[in-house]
């Protein structure tokens, strides 16, 4: 029996409940360091299965993929807990984090839908106890509501296929497909179900965002591959991941762009899991690799901006890049590894995604990559080149930032050119080269440019979809107000109702022999 | 008549045709009554009425429940008892009535303890001969109270007592049934003689179970009638 | 050791008359707590003296199933009656602390309850079933109107009303069942039952079903419920809501399968009725839940969606619907019962708007009502979930996809009100003073909370129990063949 390498996690997260204060911090990076040893030294065989109430349940099973992602997860979770080294933070707020990445490592291996959907809420729950553990109140009915209709449906999936099947297995059968599309695309955050994102990563504690952003969208993505490993989704993928552009380009809050670009992003992962070759899917699913690593290390980024500059919005902040060097070159580095410029690790998966798509889908993912170009070349422009200002003193990053700054700048790095070497060469070809190095230079180019005109473009095709929700919460309030109208409070409509179910059960079995 | 009433019944009379419905279909006579099995009572139990036989043998321990229902319900009176004064004992009852009680009583409490006692032989019982305990208890109340104080036969700590009293016995005696290794509330089971049937010394258990639900169902009433009474202290 | 039973049946009425006996001598809590600890105790021994698929038969009076009345216990009811004395001794540890005027009556009132309630669940006697809801109704009456404040008084009569009607409906079936089969028992009645006129059989089951439901707070007779459990003190609507409902849950089921068997009832589509009832009643409960501004009345309402989904998985009659029901019926009871209490110290005047800023004022027990209530509304890893999982897989499984698809959707409208609530509980407020509470009701509190997380856990151990007790009712041969063995 092996136990999962979530499950330990969440042993370690119950010890920072006991652990000494002085020492809670280095625990939390020594367990994560463990966690991810243990990813690393995967047994390949080996099963974690058991009987719970009637069901199967099965926790571990080896899979290469699995085993990916869950080294990019429990690598952040290390990176993530050396950022906070440095901050003073409750110890709820270390069990409850360390209990997300549990959940978020867990789900990775299972093999049942019942761990599956428990996994599956549980990340949802414990980002919800850590909203409220921090103070954020008024953010958790979004995020919950949403989070539970995605489970709502996933449970309606799980039970369909259930009595299909007669059988928990992931795969979902195809009558339930519906159910689990939008599910995923809520966990994904697609529009038009992406407003609890919005009123999730911008608006908390920088450092929360930065643990939020990386886990919650990333697991939605993955479990694509899980739950509908034989559907066509690569035209789907490839739109959204233009039309999250399109939003993105409005944005002038860091953080609601880095949210847009998450989606976009997740659309070249859906492109490529929902392509069905095996080539494109496992591009994906190192595409979700690296983007926890470098849309993390972006959120690390606007975080520090924030901290530091004291605002969110790109265009106040300026010239960044003189005052801290090192977060300019991490910067560079991220944008450029999120736009796919070689040799960065988003150049390699996204090659590898594209390798077997049809003409459409990747034309289409080859526009958002133009998109992320321009997008990125506006950050990086407003926030970190332009020099309207006096030049002011240099801005001191504490030595933990600078260090996750540093070690997830050459992660992109290295797991751009390592696997590239020696496992697909084929990467290195001179038309991927091209062709992507042409996509980001128009894309810096057209920022120059016209980028008056995208911008406009933009706001007019982007309509907002929050509406649809509050309509439908207000005809819900509506419908209890009629009910409530029913219950007058009067002892003879009670009794009438009363003897009238008598009459309607009888009539009701009698009509329906 | 508002549209409501029409409604209520409407409703109403289609749920009591239903049933009348279904009662028509009832067969003419229930053959299998008690799985076919002839019913001795006196052998069984050593009495000579059905009613008290099937209430203190037979189904004892419906019994044992509608004393418990009595036991709350006078609890539940004393709890619940209203705290306005109560007008009935400010009413002049004329001479007569008070006469004729005089005369009464005795005869009403004599009777009542009667058919306790003859329950097992005659038609009564514990219910019907408590019943009638309480009512002349009650009757009392009414007719001798004056305005500053209530007459009461007995106290109510009396009352209470007796109840209480009544509620152990019944259990007692069925615990007998236990205590030999027969069964709760075992009559001819647990090896008491039932003696010859129709006599007043017969029927086993039954007529102190009689004695005990009088007991308890007397004196419950009463108290049920003077928490009533009873200002709210 | 069958003599055990007799004593779970009558140790409450011991214990109350002792009470009573005694006014201002002893000190009535700690006697009815030790009371039920007793009971406990005997229903352990009982549990552990009852061998596998046992079912213990009692005649009374040594006269079978024929003349006499028999009391019998399986794993259902041992079940059942557990529920029942682990809620009546949380009730009253809880009161304890509560200043009740007139303790000695209430002790006896809450004990006489538990003995209905006790009766109802070990007797397999129709009449004497009917004894026994009488005493249970009875006392539950005067629970609700114990304030005797008007709306307590309001609320219990109409309680008395509808129940008065229910009652009505079940006597009189009785007496339907008596005249066709000359017999009271329920396993007795059985066989001349399934060969009596069809419309007969029809009416009789409509009795049935109409007359429990008044007593459980089913759609469309749950309206009484909302008057009197926000009337009552919140530990009687623990009580009441706790373990009330769900034994009239089961007397409806365990007469229903035990007087016609399924397949008589599937053939008259009951399953689906009920089911269809048990749907009506999440929507109705949930939705009329929602936007609530007293707290009990919001917990009353919500308990009759909970009774909905207990309804429809045993409605589908298989074993994973009746397991997932059975596990809901002690989730649920134990929850609700929690919850009650948090409306007893949390707020004074049961308004939701004084909850406002209570993290503050006592962190442990804001923290228990988000746990309570993340329980409730089905997210694991809570009992909860578990028992709303089987119930949906068990929908699922025999075809009812409507009614899985409502029970899984009704989590997120159980979410739709106590999110707010969570979120009002943590909002500062003006009010800082800390809310400080007695030891044993923050113990209670806490001891449901524990146990609905632990439940979830050693759910793998519970199971089989359940698994036992679902087949009790599911295929009842050896209860049958007990009682008939006895003659």
């Amino acid at each position: 029996m092996v136990l999962s390498g979530g499950i330990i996690l969440y042993i370690c997260a119950l010890g920072t409940l006991v652990i000494p204060r002085r020492y809670l911090r280095q625990y939390c990076l020594l367990s994560t360091a463990f966690i991810f040893v243990i990813h690393w030294f995967l047994p390949q065989q080996g099963q974690f299965s058991f009987e719970f109430v009637g069901f199967d349940l099965e926790l571990y099973v080896y899979h290469p993929l699995r085993q990916l992602v869950s080294l990019a997860f429990s690598f952040y979770a290390l990176m993530f807990f050396t950022y906070v080294f440095g901050e003073q933070q409750s110890r709820w707020f270390y069990c409850l984090s360390m209990m997300h990445i549990a959940a978020s490592l867990s789900l990775l291996f299972v093999n049942d839908s019942l761990s599956f959907f428990i996994f599956w809420e549980l990340i949802a729950v414990s980002v919800v106890l850590l909203l409220l553990e921090q103070g954020y109140y008024s953010l958790i009915p979004t995020y919950f509501y949403y989070q539970m209709i995605s489970a709502v449906l996933l449970f309606i999936s799980v039970g369909i296929t259930y009595s299909v099947s007669n059988s928990l297995q992931l795969a979902a059968v195809p009558a339930a497909y519906p159910f689990v599309i939008v599910a995923v695309c809520i966990k994904m955050a697609i529009l038009p179900f992406h407003v609890w994102m919005l009123e999730t990563y911008p608006k908390v504690h920088p450092t929360l965002a930065v643990l939020l952003s990386a886990y919650g969208t990333k697991v939605g993505a993955f479990s694509l591959w899980l739950l509908l490993p034989n559907l066509q989704l690569e035209i789907f993928g490839g739109i959204v991941a233009v039309v999250a552009i399109l939003y993105a380009f409005k944005q002038h809050s860091i953080r609601r762009f880095l949210s847009f670009h998450i989606i976009s992003q997740i659309g070249y992962m859906i492109a490529g899991i929902g392509s069905l070759s095996t080539t494109s899917v496992t591009g994906a699913v190192l595409h979700i690799a690296n983007h926890i690593i470098y849309k993390g290390l972006l959120f690390m980024i606007a975080g520090i901006l924030l901290t530091k500059f004291g605002t969110d919005n790109m265009l106040e902040i300026r010239g960044a890049g003189r005052r801290s060097p090192l977060l300019f070159v991490s910067t560079i580095v991220a944008a450029a590894s999120i736009a796919g410029m070689p040799p960065f690790n988003g150049y390699f998966s996204k090659t590898l995604l594209t390798q077997d798509l049809s003409l459409i889908t990747y034309s289409l993912l080859t526009m958002a990559t133009v998109g992320t170009a321009i997008s990125f070349s506006k950050f990086i422009h407003y926030t970190f080149l332009s020099q309207e200002e006096p030049l002011q003193t240099n801005v001191n990053l504490p030595i933990t930032w600078q260090i996750t700054l540093i070690a997830l700048s050459f992660a992109c790095l290295i797991l751009g050119i390592g696997p590239a070497l020696f496992w697909q060469p084929t990467v290195w070809e001179l038309k991927p080269l091209l062709a992507s190095g042409i996509a980001v230079l128009t894309g810096i180019t057209l920022f120059k440019w016209k980028f008056a005109a995208i911008h406009h473009i933009a706001v007019l095709t982007t309509p907002e979809t929050a509406f649809v929700s509050k309509k439908i919460a207000l005809i819900y309030e509506e419908v209890v107000i009629r009910l409530r109208g029913f219950h007058t409070g009067n002892i003879q409509d009670y009794l009438l109702w009363f003897f009238a179910s008598f009459a309607l059960i009888w009539i009701c079995i009698v009509l329906w022999i | 008549m508002s549209k409501h009433h029409y409604v209520l019944v409407g409703v109403l009379s289609i749920s009591f045709l239903i049933t009348v419905f279904a009662m028509c279909q009832l067969p003419e006579s229930s053959g299998s009554f008690l799985g076919g099995e002839a019913l001795l009572v006196p052998q069984e139990t050593g009495v000579i009425n059905l009613v008290a036989a099937v209430l203190y043998d037979y189904r004892g321990l419906d019994t044992l429940g509608e004393t418990v229902v009595i036991f709350a319900a006078s609890l539940v009176v004393s709890l619940l008892a209203t705290n306005m004064p109560s007008k009935m004992l400010h009413t002049q009852l004329s001479p007569l009535v008070q006469y004729g009680v005089d005369l009464t009583l005795p005869f009403i409490l004599l009777f009542g303890f009667y058919i306790i006692l003859f329950g097992h032989i005659s038609p009564g019982g514990g219910f019907t001969g408590g019943a009638m305990l309480a009512s002349g208890a009650i009757v009392a109340t009414i007719t001798y109270s004056t305005t500053n104080k209530h007459y009461t036969i007995l106290s109510h700590q009396a009352n209470n007592k007796i109840e209480v009293l009544g509620l152990g016995t019944f259990l007692g005696i069925g615990l007998v049934g236990v205590a030999v290794n027969s069964f709760f509330l075992a009559n001819a089971a647990s090896g008491v003689s039932l003696g010859t049937p129709g006599t007043l010394l017969s029927g086993g258990w039954i007529p102190l179970l009689s004695v005990a639900s009088g007991m308890k169902v007397g004196a419950g009433l009463s108290l049920i009638f003077s928490g009533l009474l009873e200002e709210d202290s | 050791m069958s003599e055990l039973l007799v004593f779970i049946l009558i140790y409450p009425l011991l214990f109350a008359v002792a009470v009573q006996t005694r006014v201002g001598k002893i000190r009535p809590y700690e006697f009815g707590i030790s009371g039920i600890i007793t009971g406990i105790l005997a229903l352990i021994l009982l549990s552990i003296t009852h061998g596998q698929g046992d079912v213990i038969a009692y005649p009374m009076g040594g006269w079978g199933y024929l003349k006499g009345i028999v009391i019998a216990v399986d794993h259902l009811s041992l079940l059942m009656a557990g529920l029942i004395q682990c809620i009546g001794l949380l009730t009253l540890l809880f009161s304890s602390k509560q200043s009740i005027e007139k303790p000695h009556i209430y002790v006896s009132l809450v004990l006489l309850c538990i003995m209905g309630l006790n009766g109802i669940v070990l007797t397999a006697d129709l009449f004497n079933l009917f004894v026994f809801l009488e005493l249970a109704s009875l006392v539950s009456y005067a629970l609700v109107a114990y304030t005797k404040e008007a709306e307590g008084l309001e609320g219990a009569f109409k309680y008395v009303l509808m129940s008065f009607g229910g009652s009505m409906l079940i006597l009189w079936a009785t007496a339907l069942v008596y005249a066709i089969s000359g017999s009271l028992n329920i396993v007795g009645a059985a066989e001349a039952l399934r060969q009596a006129p069809h419309f007969l059989q029809i009416t009789i089951v409509a009795m049935y079903v109409s007359g429990f439901s008044v007593k459980v707070g089913l759609f469309p007779v749950h309206a009484w419920k909302a008057d009197a459990y926000t009337a009552a003190r919140a530990p009687v609507g623990a009580l009441l809501s706790g373990a009330s409902s769900k034994v009239a849950i089961y007397a409806l089921f365990r007469v229903l399968s035990l007087l016609f068997g399924w397949s008589i009832l599937s053939g008259m589509n009951l399953g689906v009725v009920l089911a269809t009832l048990g749907l009506v009643s999440i929507l109705i409960g949930h939705m009329l839940a929602f936007g609530q501004s007293k707290l009990k009345r919001l917990l009353t309402y919500s308990s009759i969606a909970h009774i909905g989904y207990i309804l429809i998985g045993l409605s589908v009659f298989n074993l994973l619907g009746t397991v997932g029901a059975l596990f809901h019926m002690v989730n649920h009871g134990l929850l609700k019962a929690g919850l009650f209490y948090f409306a007893a110290v949390a707020t004074e005047d049961d308004e939701i708007l004084s909850l406002k800023g209570l993290f503050r004022r006592s962190p442990s027990l804001a923290i228990c009502f988000v746990v309570m209530a993340l329980g409730m509304a089905g997210v694991p890893p809570l009992n909860g979930f578990l028992s709303k999982w089987l119930i949906v897989m068990g929908a699922m499984e025999a075809g009812f996809y409507l009614h899985a698809a409502v029970i899984v959707i009704a989590g997120l409208m159980a979410l739709l009100y106590y999110v707010p609530l969570v979120q009002l509980m943590f909002t500062p407020s003006d009010e800082t003073q800390a809310l400080v509470l007695e030891r044993s009701q923050m113990g209670v509190i806490q001891t449901v909370v524990a146990i609905s997380v632990v439940l979830f856990f050693v759910a793998n151990w519970v199971f089989p129990v359940l698994q036992e007790a679902a087949s009790n009712l599911m295929y009842p041969d050896s209860y049958i063949d007990t009682i008939f063995n006895l003659n």
